[in-house]
């Protein structure tokens, strides 16, 4: 402790307890750190007055409180359940309606149409790829009725020649190839093989 | 403060039998919320896509089946398709294009030769997100089955999560005024459906896959085919899965 800071301001630099020590005239040492010393500081040279203490353990409480009241407010119960999120968004996710049935559904009831189309070439293809999403028919089918798909813009979308396409699929330039004349007139969509192989 | 040997090791063990038995008792706690759909299970699934270049034929049925299942504004795409033309003098430069993202099909346009192929693209739900981790609000989140999803009511419409995603998957809704992406189907994979995408695509050039699922033939597909993630070097553990990717695709 022989900095100048020390010699010049003698409080500065101890502890503001033993400062109190000083101004009694009860130790006039310099070691700041000595064990008796500490032990002899008893509560009263900590503290001059006991309400600003008060004061400050009260107002942490109360934010403390309030803290916890804004917070079971503000953040839903559950919050973190699954992780740092809020778990009511996944029903809130869940809970957008199906347009799309599913090739079960179609099948259970068209088992028909699923057999034709199972030895055909377009047996991988579901349903709605090309009949397009028909879950609200499949809940009522009687009232909401699906339109045919028109085959001329339909076969095209897929079968379309194009360059970028994989070379081993079948593809066809339909102004060539039919001559303007509907693709169903040849080709049956649920299997669309030649049947007379032309 | 001594302590013997035998005085740590008994308060240590007490300490760590102590706090297992309140984390044990803190998730029997949990376990006893009653889930919105009893059939399903967060932690017994983790999804991902498998994408087959070799398939995809372009048609655009799975942006137009994603725009109807998800009601996606026209013009704004969660899911889309790319063509990728490499001309024949050059690798480095693939001409890339995507007319309204793939969803009325692609006009024929290279007649030149050189490589030209179709790359659908969508979330990939990665592991290890940048769009979940730039969040300010923690609005976007990652679930237990391996889902990136957006909570749209603690979304505030920041944007920052559009601008982190390497993969440009993310679009502010202009409807809802907040961000927006593919939740993989998330109301239709939670009910046992595949998504609309994979629905609709005619030659399963997609096919959604639980990585959880020790029956799906994901693992028999990820053993025996050539598969790259994109953008590997950013370490986000993407979970699309394409397979014989060309190495021009960014």
């Amino acid at each position: 402790m022989s900095c100048g800071y020390v010699r010049t301001f003698p409080w500065r630099g101890i502890p503001w307890f033993l400062r109190e020590l000083r101004v009694k005239g009860e130790w006039q040492g310099s070691d700041l750190w000595a064990p008796e010393l500490h032990a002899r500081a008893g509560v009263k040279d900590f503290f001059r007055s006991t309400e600003h203490l008060l004061r400050v353990v009260l107002l942490l409480a109360l934010g403390v409180v309030a803290f916890l009241v804004i917070r079971r407010a503000v953040v839903p119960a559950d919050f973190g359940k699954y992780g740092h999120f809020r778990p009511g968004a996944l029903d809130d996710i869940r809970a957008h309606p199906i347009k799309f049935a599913g090739r079960e559904a179609c099948e259970a009831c068209h088992s028909d149409q699923a057999e034709t189309k199972s030895h055909g070439k377009h047996a991988q293809v579901g349903c709605e790829a090309c009949h397009g999403p028909l879950a609200r028919h499949a809940e009522d089918p009687s009232s909401v009725v699906p339109q045919l798909p028109d085959t001329a813009v339909l076969c095209a979308r897929c079968h379309e020649a194009n360059q970028a396409k994989p070379k081993t699929f079948p593809q066809v330039i339909t102004a060539e190839h039919s001559g303007g004349l509907a693709c169903n007139t040849c080709h049956k969509p649920h299997n669309p093989q030649l049947a007379s192989g032309g | 403060m001594e302590m013997t040997r035998r005085e740590l090791l008994k308060k240590s063990s007490k300490f760590i039998l102590l706090t297992s038995a309140a984390a044990a008792a803190w998730d029997y706690v949990l376990a006893g919320n009653v889930e919105a759909s009893p059939n399903y299970d967060l932690t017994k699934h983790w999804w991902a896509m498998v994408i087959d270049i070799d398939k995809c034929i372009g048609c655009g049925n799975c942006v137009r089946a994603c725009e109807a299942e998800n009601d996606v504004p026209s013009g704004y795409f969660r899911t889309w398709v790319e063509r990728y033309h490499i001309p024949d003098w050059t690798s480095e430069h693939p001409e890339v294009d995507s007319p309204n993202g793939g969803h009325d099909g692609f006009p024929e346009k290279y007649k030149d030769g050189g490589k030209t192929f179709f790359v659908p693209k969508m979330c990939n739900h990665c592991a290890d997100s940048p769009c979940v981790q730039v969040c300010p609000v923690g609005a976007t989140f990652r679930t237990p089955d391996g889902v990136v999803l957006v909570d749209q009511k603690y979304c505030l419409g920041c944007r920052y999560c559009i601008q982190a995603c390497p993969y440009g998957c993310r679009f502010l809704n202009p409807k809802t005024n907040t961000a927006d992406k593919c939740t993989l189907c998330y109301h239709r994979i939670t009910q046992g459906l595949t998504t609309a995408c994979c629905e609709a695509c005619p030659t399963q050039a997609r096919v959604l896959a639980d990585l959880k699922n020790p029956k799906d033939p994901i693992h028999e597909f990820l053993r025996t085919h050539s598969v790259q993630v994109l953008k590997p070097h950013m370490a986000t553990g993407a979970k699309v899965f394409y397979k014989d990717l060309d190495g021009s695709v960014r």
